[in-house]
């Protein structure tokens, strides 16, 4: 059955089509604009390619001619070139597939910075199948890992994941194989879980794969079901994310009508199903035993572990919760071995990891690359970063690594003795006119908001460090006040009842131990970055000012006045936007 | 079994650490946990140290109790840790319970509510299957109300949750069941017939005869039956 769906799909991906990237990302750079305007019966719908700067992405097959990857597109006419590639080469699987013709003239897309260190795994498919096209899933790989599986001992099938090396892509990095063997070996009725309430700010890999490659998660989970011995999953998944809700779901059906999913799964007596639970959106709900109460239908708070979800989880039942990457790993270790996937990465930490590129950088976008590159090679090779100040690494609970740290090899083992975490993969770039005072103060009020507010320090001391920090950004901050924040950040990494509390003082703390001179220059009374409005003051330097007036214009607070052809800012009416400050071509704006 | 405790030995049986370490006779100090309703981890405050690999902190009212543990309850860091929750505490709550914590670790209080929000009379309402109060907001907007703000018609008025709350914050007052300035139900009492007292609520009387003999489960089912219907 596969070979037939195989024979489609391959004659569906590689005849002649104009793929645009459509998934929220692109949508929102003007994806379906450009899909509208293209008047061809070739044009399809595909995931994201990740290049979030480049889009709307726009790729061409023509004529036995391998794919033409058009950027920024808005005519495609106009659109500037990107580069080429052959549709099969970002899989790491071995496919059959027509020959294509390159081109000489334009350059490789594999050769450029942002694809050049790249490796995909869980991305394998992003942007290149039509999302809900099965036999395309087929022709690049899919279901052939499910029906080996299905051939194979459920123990046998977890040593594979076991010996990969895979860990949990969650942020918390437990190894998968284990996780998976605890809950086979516990008895009863079984569950898997797929946590998709992908929260952190900045981080949309679990978004890109549902919306690109929905069937490779579904795979994943039934082979983990499989392993585990379940015979229902469930998929939660935030209700923000309302274009990989409909993915799922309409995956879920097809999947149902191949019969690769419900009951006697490709003529096996395996029986496996997934029903879908859409999170209200809670940041704490990521947070595994939290997730489950979500599901159980009561409130989305963390209980205490042990016991792991794996001995008793959803209803008190064994439950395997991974990640959506974590799942979408799956069926590429089993098709091609676990050493395959153990070659790649460090001693620890093994494979690949996607992370959301974003802040600072010109090549901001998804990535995946193996793990144990260098935080340095992923910033200024990929990003193309210049004057990186820090990296945020692992979400509003990781940790700021400082430029002169960013040769460390980007691991889960690294990074935690940096005071980061590897978290989910959201990895925010900063330069100089970033003040990391607010940084630590931002995502310590995300934090504070997102706290459940079951446990004491959690609630309260998250509470008490925002109180503190936004002293500082006041300028009324006491060196004492440093020391406050150390204490109260100690109390609460240390008795807070879940993962949320016990990271979220990494901002405040790597920030300290690294800026600390920028926190002393606050209480000082000073900005650095010019961030901290309080502290921030404009004005109009006369000598260099030509009247020219841009700066009146642009004043949203009518703060800047006119006497004689030479300007003033009011401090009383300035609300110290920086419009002043922006617009002047003179530099006869001064900030301090 | 055999453990130690700050180096010296007992024999104990099995259970929550907590409860051995308070039959024992330390002083532990704890908020959320009470031996019917069992573990739910949010005071924080019976922290304790046992040695797994070196000195590891944990809740003790959420770690069984193990033969040859060896146990610290009062480390300096273990001190250092408590202190600080109870400062926090102190903060922004005050009652009987935390004034005299407070003054133990030599604080200050300043709060002004009673409520600690250590889930005590949630969980004792949920345990026998009522369900008629929970928790609203999140973060420090989290605080224990009736269903929308509404004083609610599923609580019976047993006052297993005034009985078991470690504050006084939640309170039976001239026939109404309150948190703070929040009616969360009202009730009329039954007097005692020979001597006057007032002895149990009308609701409670009549679910308790009408109800019949169901587990804890199935009073859940019937209950939620009820609700649905009501909502219909």
């Amino acid at each position: 059955m596969l070979e037939k769906l195989k024979e489609k799909g391959i004659d569906e991906l590689y005849c002649d089509r104009i793929a645009v990237g459509t998934s929220t990302c692109g949508i929102a750079a003007g994806a379906l604009e450009v899909l509208e305007s293209i008047n061809s019966t070739n044009a399809v719908e595909v995931g994201c390619l990740g290049f979030c700067a480049a889009e709307p992405l726009v790729y061409m097959q023509e004529n036995g001619k391998a794919a033409i990857v058009y950027r920024n597109v808005k005519k495609i006419e106009e659109a500037e070139i990107l580069g080429w590639f052959y549709p099969w080469e970002f899989s790491p699987l071995k496919l059959e597939h027509p020959d294509l013709k390159g081109y000489k003239d334009y350059p490789k897309l594999t050769e450029h910075p942002f694809y050049r260190k790249q490796v995909k795994i869980v991305l394998r498919n992003c942007g290149i199948i039509e999302p809900l096209d099965i036999n395309q899933y087929v022709a690049m790989g899919g279901y052939y890992a499910l029906q080996k599986v299905l051939e194979m001992e459920p123990e046998d099938v977890i040593e594979e994941v076991k010996k990969s090396g895979l860990r949990g892509r969650g942020g918390a990095g437990f190894p998968t194989g284990l996780k998976w063997e605890i809950a086979r070996k516990n008895e009863g009725e079984k569950y898997v879980i797929c946590n998709a309430d992908e929260g952190d700010p900045g981080a949309y890999m679990d978004r890109s794969v549902l919306e690109g490659d929905p069937f490779s998660v579904i795979e994943g989970m039934t082979i983990g079901a499989y392993a585990v011995g379940a015979n229902l999953g469930f998929v939660y998944i935030r209700y923000e994310y309302p274009l990989a809700v409909k993915r799922i779901e309409g995956a879920i059906e097809i999947a149902k009508k191949y019969g690769f999913l419900g009951e006697n799964i490709m003529g096996t007596d395996f029986s496996f199903d997934i029903h879908i639970v859409r999170g209200a959106g809670a940041f704490v709900c990521g947070e595994e035993t939290a997730l489950i109460a979500s599901i159980e239908g009561y409130i989305g708070e963390p209980r205490i572990r042990p016991p792991y979800p794996a001995e008793k989880g959803l209803w008190g039942k064994p439950t395997v919760i991974n990640n959506v990457e974590t799942w979408a790993n799956i069926s590429p270790i089993i098709l091609n071995g676990w050493k395959f996937f153990a070659s790649l990465g460090t001693e620890k930490s093994k494979g690949t990891k996607v992370f959301s590129l974003v802040g600072k950088v010109r090549n901001s976008g998804l990535i995946e690359v193996p793990m144990g590159i260098s935080l340095r090679e992923i910033v200024e090779e990929i990003g193309m970063a210049e004057n990186v100040k820090a990296v945020q690494t692992g979400g509003p609970t990781g940790g700021c690594v400082p430029k002169n740290l960013m040769d460390v090899a980007v691991d889960y083992e690294e990074l935690t003795k940096l005071g980061s975490i590897m978290g989910s993969g959201g990895m925010v770039v900063m330069d100089e006119s970033t003040c990391m005072v607010d940084v630590a103060k931002y995502f310590l009020e995300f934090s504070k908001i997102e706290s459940c507010g079951k446990c004491v320090p959690c609630r309260l001391g998250l509470a008490e460090m925002v109180d503190v920090i936004e002293r500082i950004t006041r300028g009324e901050g006491s060196l004492s006040d440093l020391e406050e924040l150390e204490k109260l950040a100690d109390i609460v990494a240390n008795t807070s009842l879940c993962g949320l509390g016990k990271t979220a003082p990494n901002p405040l703390l790597t920030t300290l131990r690294y800026f600390r001179e920028e926190y002393e220059e606050h209480i000082k009374g000073r900005c650095p970055a010019g961030v901290c409005r309080t502290l921030v003051k404009y004005r109009i330097i006369e000598d260099k000012c030509t009247g020219c007036g841009l700066c009146k214009l642009n004043c949203p607070a009518e703060a800047i006045e006119e006497v004689d052809e030479v300007y003033r800012i009011d401090d009383k009416n300035c609300i110290k936007c920086g419009s002043c400050f922006n617009v002047c071509k003179f530099e006869a704006v001064e900030r301090w | 079994m055999r453990i130690e405790v700050n180096g010296n030995h007992y024999e104990v049986g099995e259970g929550k650490l907590l409860d051995i370490l308070l039959d024992l006779g330390f002083d532990v100090p704890h908020l959320c946990y009470h031996k019917a309703i069992g573990s739910y981890g949010a005071c924080r405050l019976c922290l304790v140290e046992i040695e797994e690999n070196g000195w590891k902190i944990v809740t003790s009212c959420s770690t069984d109790v193990k033969d040859g543990m060896k146990i610290r309850t009062s480390s300096k860091r273990i001190w250092e840790l408590r202190k600080g929750v109870v400062e926090l505490l102190a903060n922004y709550t005050s009652s009987e319970v935390i004034k005299k914590l407070a003054s133990s670790y030599g604080i200050e209080v300043k709060g002004d509510k009673k409520c600690v929000l250590c889930g005590l009379c949630v969980n004792v309402c949920n345990l026998i299957g009522i369900s008629a109060i929970s928790f609203e907001n999140r973060g420090v907007g989290r605080r224990v109300n009736a269903p929308f703000g509404i004083p609610t018609e599923f609580c019976v008025g047993c006052l297993a949750c005034t009985n078991v709350c470690p504050t006084g914050a939640i309170r039976f007052e001239n026939g109404k069941l309150m948190v703070g300035d929040r009616v969360l139900s009202e009730h009329r009492f039954l007097r005692c017939e020979r001597c006057g007292k007032e002895v149990l609520s009308e609701k409670h009387y009549e679910k308790l005869s009408v109800e019949g003999v169901l587990c804890e489960s199935c009073k859940k089912y019937v209950q939620a039956k009820k609700r649905i219907n009501s909502r219909l």
